[in-house]
């Protein structure tokens, strides 16, 4: 690996003044001199890197089953090293509620709920597992998954969500999905809409560039732009200004982008030096722009063109690999867990280490390994016991740090995952199976699961209204009165939970028996069966109800679609 | 573990909140927090503190306003435009003669002249003034309102923080929250100038409302105990025992409760009736208002619109900075009137006046602010700041200042210090007390 010590925690701090872009230097490198951390540690990041970088072993890729036990290793011996006994499994209703909002973005049904429930065999989870992540849904709902990782606040365009669903449904390779995105070509159809990343931020470089590093590779280096990063020595402004160099030249805003042959990021150290930027990656390999390998990619170019700039990113970033792997890897950690194994998932340097030691570097190698395979990565961490724990802190100790994933910690639902549930548990939209006519023009045409996609993205459009009043999932959420306001009073939400044509509450209305009003409502709207101790109670608060049954039925479902059990993933 | 050190965004400043939201969470259901807030509203010994708890009104004059027609007239026959300048009651400061009322109040107002903040583009613009920073990759800054309500809220208040006003069909802008997040976001008053979801949903009687709501909560806290990630649990839990509160405030919106006198003097625009509304918000105790006026962006007729939309401005401010002093309320409130930019000096071919950030201004009165103080100066013609020039960071550090919030406070996002004002901001210290 090509490490050059000249460039880790080295280089000039001072006041940049960058000439070509927007933005002007701030005044905090003086009100932060005192905590920066000592370029001292040029030598301890070296051995970090080292130690974090062995060498690819030549073994072949690991199934699925050896992956996830190797994951639980690593787990296992970080928890007997803090002497600590991890939660339970979790049980089967709620391992089915966790994978079905993680691989299909809603609550199962109460017919998936009964069959899992009542599949006696030992493998069922493994089955379910296969079942979802090859089923329709699931590429409909990591694409929208995706597109808010790579857009966050440029996230919903439909195009682009549909490109990135192709990409899920076909299982393309997560190198080739970057490369799409950096390079295109953008000349068919299928591909026109990759652009996106790079349309919506080329009016802004260093908006480009910041978000690039930061969901490519895990690294936010805006704090370098104005001197080296006051507290990880990692970033200098070397690495800053070497980063924008991959993207001054590339032009766009207006839904075409392209890349201009000529020039160079320039920017003044603090003895006022301008200083031209080196082409660097955050490694520290430089770029020369006339030693460049060839294009790959594209050979209808001129083998005597020069590679652009964004090219040579692609490349070196695909073949340093660690940045690249690391940081997919860590942030659909993130997705599944609740936090990145290092956090926040955008601060990926020598002076933030990884929650459990080895974890993430073994995952990255192994996605490596595996060429990229989204699918087997994604397969792989549902399978583990880790992601498996229940919620549920067994033991009289204190409930242990998020940072040791003893236990299974709760998530907010995404507003798409909330809105879908809502509209399923009170039964205002449905997912049927197939009808016998259905199957039947499936298999005839070759295409699986039709029916499932026209199913689900219908109740995407529906649940739009929806979507929008709610409280988005952030990194730190917060819950606010807005959408306690709307859940409690709006007309949209009091329409779900009312009675109406055969949904839930209507449903409840009908039937006599008031035991069975409770339990049917726990099942649907909670996908488990009701506990020994709820039931009773419901069913003595519901008979208080001074309303008629139909309005008792409407109050009840109200209470549990708005309580914390259907708010959040457990 | 050593990873603590690399907690995100304040994180130990938003369990502060949970603990506090815990607190009220523990203290008593839904019933007996609206209690709390009924006592609030109507004891003497809450009426003394709310007049000592400082608060700020922002008034958004969204498109644009002329500084020319306002605050910074000129004769230049090249530039001034068919109004004359009358002299004020601070010796020397003459505004537009569509102010009359107005200039006999200067002594209680405060102007900045000498505003130059470079971006002429609607959104970008309203983006700068109303953060008081540049943008930035990587870190999204909540508006300065937002702050101030994070700043001025009593922790224990079931009031709205800061309760914003959009009706007016242009200027609508949804205050950024940022690296603060949901909790901070302020209530919108954008369909009516009443709250979104704060009436009682038909065919439900206020008995059955706290019952589903009680059971909402019990269940939610059962399923929370012995949890991991309990606290954002309480979180949404504090979120829903805001509701009832919020219900109960459904009297501060209706404006039949004032007299038809006061409800005449402000005026019977909506602009009238919004800064009357903001004004028993902020009575209540709502530290954070803004109404946003629009319809400002005048690039045809210039001085058509503005003899339509001056007066009223002029009518409406006068009458609530008189209001806000006779109920003792100005001492303890800042009231800003700002927009994006201002109008050039040029009148173009339509008798309009196009957008202009080079030398332009704004006011300020109560909390903080010496009455009567003009900063800054523009030229002859008002093409260039003369003297006293002041950017958009300035702005924000003045408003920190003068309501007694350290400017250079910082928050902390991730690992990254962020002053409330950027660093190198200064507050205007002549318009300050």
């Amino acid at each position: 690996m090509k490490t050059n010590p000249e460039n880790i925690g080295s280089g000039t701090r001072g006041n940049a003044v960058f000439t070509e872009w927007s933005g002007s230097n701030s005044g905090c490198t003086e009100r932060l001199r005192s905590t920066r951390v000592s370029s001292q540690r040029i030598l301890l990041v070296i051995v970090f890197f080292v130690l974090t970088h062995p060498s690819f072993a030549a073994d072949k890729v690991l199934s699925v089953e050896q992956a996830a036990a190797k994951i639980d290793g690593f787990a296992e011996s970080h928890w007997s090293a803090h002497g600590i006994q991890p939660a339970d499994r979790s049980d089967n209703a709620a391992f089915l509620r966790r994978i079905t909002l993680d691989l299909a973005g809603r609550i199962p049904t109460t017919s998936e709920l009964d069959q899992f429930l009542g599949d006696k065999s030992k493998d069922k989870r493994t089955k379910v597992i296969a079942q979802l992540i090859n089923g329709p849904e699931f590429p409909l709902h990591m694409g929208s998954v995706l597109d808010q990782m790579i857009q966050s606040r440029h996230a919903g365009n439909a195009d682009f969500v549909d490109y990135l669903r192709r990409n899920v449904r076909d299982n393309k390779a997560w190198d080739v999905v970057f490369r799409e995105l950096m390079l295109g070509p953008w000349d068919t159809d299928e591909l026109k809409n990759a652009n996106r990343f790079l349309d919506k931020r080329a009016k802004t470089p260093d908006v480009l560039t910041v978000d690039a590093t930061r969901v490519f590779f895990g690294v936010d280096i805006s704090c370098a732009k104005c001197h080296d990063h006051p507290l990880v020595a990692d970033w200098s402004q070397d690495h800053f200004y070497g980063m924008a160099s991959f993207f001054n030249r590339t032009t766009g805003g207006k839904g075409k982008v392209g890349e201009k042959t000529e020039g160079d990021v320039k920017f003044q150290d603090s003895d006022g030096k301008e200083k031209t930027a080196r082409v660097m990656f955050l490694n520290g390999q430089v770029l020369d722009e006339t030693a460049a390998t060839e294009s790959t990619t594209d050979d209808r170019k001129p083998a005597s063109k020069p590679v652009g700039r964004r090219e040579q990113l692609v490349n070196v970033a695909l073949e340093e690999r660690y940045f690249f792997s690391r940081s997919l890897v860590n942030r659909l950690w993130q997705h599944l867990f609740g936090s990145g194994l290092v956090h926040p998932v955008d601060q990926m340097h020598s002076a933030n280490a990884s929650a459990v030691p080895g974890l993430l570097e073994w995952l990255a190698d192994d996605f490596v390994e595996s060429g990229y395979d989204l699918r087997r990565l994604i397969t792989v961490l549902v399978s583990s016991r880790i992601y498996q724990l229940s919620s549920e802190w067994p033991h009289d100790s204190e409930i242990p740090d998020a940072t040791l994933f003893a236990v299974a910690t709760l998530r907010p639902l995404s507003r798409r995952q909330l809105s879908f549930s809502l509209l399923l548990a009170t039964g205002n939209a449905r997912l049927p199976g197939p009808d016998p006519v259905q199957l039947r023009v499936e298999r005839y045409l070759s295409v699986p699961g039709v029916q499932r996609v026209s199913q689900y993205l219908a109740i995407e459009k529906q649940a739009e209204e929806l979507t929008r009043s709610l409280d988005p999932r952030t990194a730190d959420f917060q819950s606010s009165a807005v959408e306690a306001l709307f859940m409690s009073n709006n007309p949209v939400t009091q329409n779900l939970v009312a009675a109406k044509d055969d949904n839930l509450a209507a449903r409840l209305a009908s039937l006599q028996d008031t035991r069975k009003v409770v339990a049917t409502a726990i099942r649907m709207v909670f996908s488990r069966e009701p506990r020994d101790d709820e039931l009773p109670r419901l069913t003595e608060w519901f008979e208080k109800q001074k309303s008629d049954r139909s309005a008792a039925a409407a109050q009840l479902v109200w209470a549990l679609v708005a309580s914390a059990e259907f708010r959040f993933n457990h | 573990m050593n990873v603590p050190s690399i907690s995100s965004c304040g994180s130990s400043d938003h369990s502060i909140h949970r603990r506090g939201f815990l607190q009220g969470a523990l203290s008593g259901s839904g019933a007996t927090l609206v209690g709390g807030l009924a006592a609030a509203a109507d004891t003497p010994s809450g009426d003394a503190l709310r007049k000592q708890q400082k608060r700020a009104l922002f008034i958004w004059l969204a498109g644009g306003a002329s500084q020319f027609e306002m605050w910074d007239p000129k004769t230049s026959s090249e530039t001034g435009g068919p109004f004359r300048p009358i002299q004020t009651s601070v010796p020397d400061y003459q505004v537009c003669e569509l102010m009359p009322k107005l200039a006999g109040l200067m002594e209680k107002i405060a102007v900045v002249r000498s505003l130059n903040t470079e971006i002429t583009a609607h959104a970008p613009a309203a983006d700068l003034i109303s953060t008081g920073r540049p943008k930035e990759a990587a870190l999204e800054y909540p508006e300065i309102g937002v702050i101030l309500a994070k700043e001025l809220a009593a922790r224990e208040s079931l009031l709205p923080d800061y309760v914003s006003f959009f009706l007016s069909t242009e200027g609508r802008r949804r205050p950024e929250t940022g690296f603060l997040g949901g909790r901070y976001a302020p209530l919108l008053l954008e369909k009516s100038a009443r709250p979104q979801d704060i009436d009682l949903p038909q065919q439900l009687s206020d008995l059955q409302h706290k019952e589903r709501e009680h059971l909402r909560q019990l269940l939610s806290s059962e399923f929370a105990s012995r949890r991991a990630g309990a606290d954002l649990v309480n979180g949404y839990n504090s979120a829903f025992a805001k509701v009832r509160g919020l219900m109960q405030t459904d009297h501060l919106f209706d404006l039949d409760k004032e007299p038809a006198s006061m409800r005449e003097r402000y005026g019977r625009t909506e602009f009238g009736q919004q800064c009357l509304l903001a004004r028993r918000l902020l009575e209540a105790g709502v530290p954070m208002v803004k109404v946003a006026r629009g319809f400002w962006d005048s690039h045809h007729d210039n001085f058509e619109s503005h003899r339509e939309l001056v007066p009223d401005f002029d009518n409406v401010f006068s009458v609530l900075l008189t209001d806000l002093e006779d109920r003792g309320l100005l001492e303890s409130t800042l009231v800003i009137v700002l927009s994006e930019f201002g109008r050039t000096p040029k009148i173009n071919k339509d008798v309009g006046r196009d957008h202009y950030a080079a030398a332009w201004s704004c006011a300020f009165a109560g909390c903080g602010i010496k009455g009567g103080a003009i900063h800054g100066k523009t030229d002859p013609d008002g093409k260039t700041v003369a003297d006293g020039e002041v950017n958009a960071s300035d702005l924000a550090a003045t408003i920190y200042t003068a309501l007694g919030i350290d400017p250079r406070k910082d928050y902390h996002v991730g690992l990254r210090p962020v002053p409330l004002a950027k660093e190198d901001s200064e507050p205007i210290s002549t318009i300050l007390t």
